[in-house]
């Protein structure tokens, strides 16, 4: 009898072994993954930042099946990986497949537990983002006024982050015709951003882009083309040579100086956004197609009226 | 007694088991950080030199050799501007003499390099002169330099102002392996942000 206790007391204590042990090898296994999980996320961001798509999807990609085996489809970290990864897809104009990562990263974060209010503000943001970037305004403003109630409330709302996100916003809006509520978010977030980050940086210089594009489409082209030469001089002083958002401005006051009869500066100004779009994105990019028809324009109609 | 007896008896099955998982651990760490470092990304250092092309002082020793190279990376078949780069390769010592230089233009898609091998250092004894080599302790210091003219003009700001990337490299003489790489990066960083695109729609 004594002995059968004993057998039991030693199986007792041999499964305990095995098991905290388990336990053990799956926690230190769960902490390298959201590690590596954590330096992919930082790391593809890094490469989204600099305009380097191709090289952040490899890396999110990698860090994504990571996140889904190490650390589980339902934790903060793989939310994170999507909404990067979503940011990869936004920017090479896979909308669908973005949005469907945005949505799905969504959800994870509103469900987690502890919760992170700024996770679920930047995908929102991000939301707001891809619609912006399809130009279906409209169902973008949604979420980008939510992004902006989730920020405010977690940090208040005059943090220079809730004003990203009121630019954010100001887009949609200039996009969906709302242009007086766009032109008071856009100056309010350059001052923001002015008083947060001194004169030069990359969220003043897109403000002033968009703010330029606003006066633009009004036809305020004097008002318009001081705040795109501003905003092409801060990204070229902060940015890659072939950064894609400079080719936008450059696209944008290449519009301008056209409209305004300076065709020689105009086409100079194309050919630089072309080779960065094309460079950058690739020539089936939507931004480089707008790029190059506006350029065929420029070239066959105003080079040539005849035709 | 019994009481002690079997809380002595837990704290010995407790040490067993940290033993035990922690040499679990410990091998489950080794391999993932095996297979974390054969999976993770390159990751080169990053000293974002100002002006491009220009880095601070760094250091050889015997069988090195350091390389400066760059890149014509541009491979646009409508051959837009700005093409060719006239480049201009050196390695300078502390005190800014040029110990070694190239000039030549690269057209799109070529590379060249500029190799800088150890110099043993001067032995008075044998009446060598003090000059670019390395100090007594065997470390020879340098700065790589390199100077990228666009054929375009470097004042029209219309074009790209380059294609052309450099890169600096030590490697070991004898077998070509790399001891360091700082590949030239002058980029920044933009955020993700909602930025107009303008159609031309005509007047």
């Amino acid at each position: 009898m004594r002995k059968a206790w004993t057998g039991i007391a030693v199986a007792s204590v041999a499964t305990c072994v095995v098991t905290v042990a388990a336990i053990d090898v799956r926690d230190a296994a769960a902490r390298v993954a959201r590690s590596e999980v954590q330096a992919g996320v930082e790391a593809g961001l890094h490469e989204v930042q600099a305009g380097r798509y191709r090289e952040a999807k490899a890396v999110l990609r990698r860090a994504a099946a990571l996140a889904e085996h190490g650390l589980g489809p339902a934790d903060l970290d793989t939310a994170r990986v999507l909404n990067a990864l979503g940011m990869v897809d936004k920017y090479t104009a896979r909308y669908d497949e973005g949005a469907t990562l945005y949505r799905r990263a969504l959800e994870i974060a509103e469900r987690a537990r502890p919760s992170d209010p700024l996770v679920v503000a930047d995908i929102l943001h991000n939301l707001g983002g891809l619609e912006h970037a399809r130009e279906r305004f409209a169902e973008g403003e949604p979420s980008a006024r939510r992004a902006i109630e989730v920020r405010a409330a977690a940090l208040g709302p005059d943090h220079v982050a809730v004003a990203a996100d009121r630019a954010a916003l100001a887009a949609i809006l200039a996009g969906e015709g709302k242009s007086d509520e766009a032109e008071s978010l856009l100056v309010s977030a350059i001052v923001t951003f002015d008083r947060a980050y001194g004169p030069m940086h990359v969220d003043t210089a897109v403000a002033l882009n968009n703010l330029a594009a606003l006066y633009q489409a009004r036809g305020e082209l004097d008002r318009a083309e001081p705040l795109y030469r501003r905003a092409l001089a801060m990204k070229e002083t902060l940015l890659a040579a072939d950064h894609p958002d400079i080719a936008r401005t450059a696209n944008n006051l290449a519009v301008l100086c056209r409209r305004t009869g300076r065709l020689d500066e105009a086409a100079a100004l194309y050919r630089r956004a072309l080779v960065i779009f094309d460079r950058a994105l690739g020539p089936g990019h939507p931004a480089a197609i707008a790029a190059r028809a506006n350029y065929e324009r420029l070239r066959i109609v105003d080079t040539h009226p005849s035709r | 007694m019994s009481e002690r007896e079997s809380n002595r008896g837990d704290q010995i099955v407790r040490a067993g088991l940290s033993k035990v998982s922690g040499r679990l651990a410990l091998v489950a760490l080794l391999a993932a950080a095996a297979m974390s470092t054969s999976s993770s990304p390159a990751r080169a250092f990053n000293p974002q030199p100002e002006p491009p092309g220009r880095w601070g002082l760094f250091g050889i020793v015997a069988e090195q050799t350091a390389r400066v190279s760059v890149v014509n990376t541009s491979a646009d078949p409508r051959g837009y501007p700005p093409g060719p780069c006239r480049v201009a390769l050196a390695f300078v010592d502390s005190e800014g003499i040029v110990l070694k230089e190239a000039r030549l233009t690269l057209d799109p898609g070529q590379a060249t390099s500029l190799d800088y091998g150890f110099q043993a250092p001067p032995d008075p004894d044998r009446g060598d002169a003090v000059g670019a080599t390395a100090d007594r302790a065997g470390r020879q210091d340098l700065r790589a330099r390199i100077e990228i003219a666009d054929l375009v003009d470097p004042g029209d700001r219309s074009y790209p102002p380059g294609p052309c990337v450099p890169a600096v490299e030590v490697f070991e003489t004898a077998t070509g392996r790399t001891a360091f790489m700082v590949a030239e990066a002058r980029m920044g960083l933009a955020g993700n942000h909602n930025e107009t695109l303008v159609r031309d729609a005509g007047e």
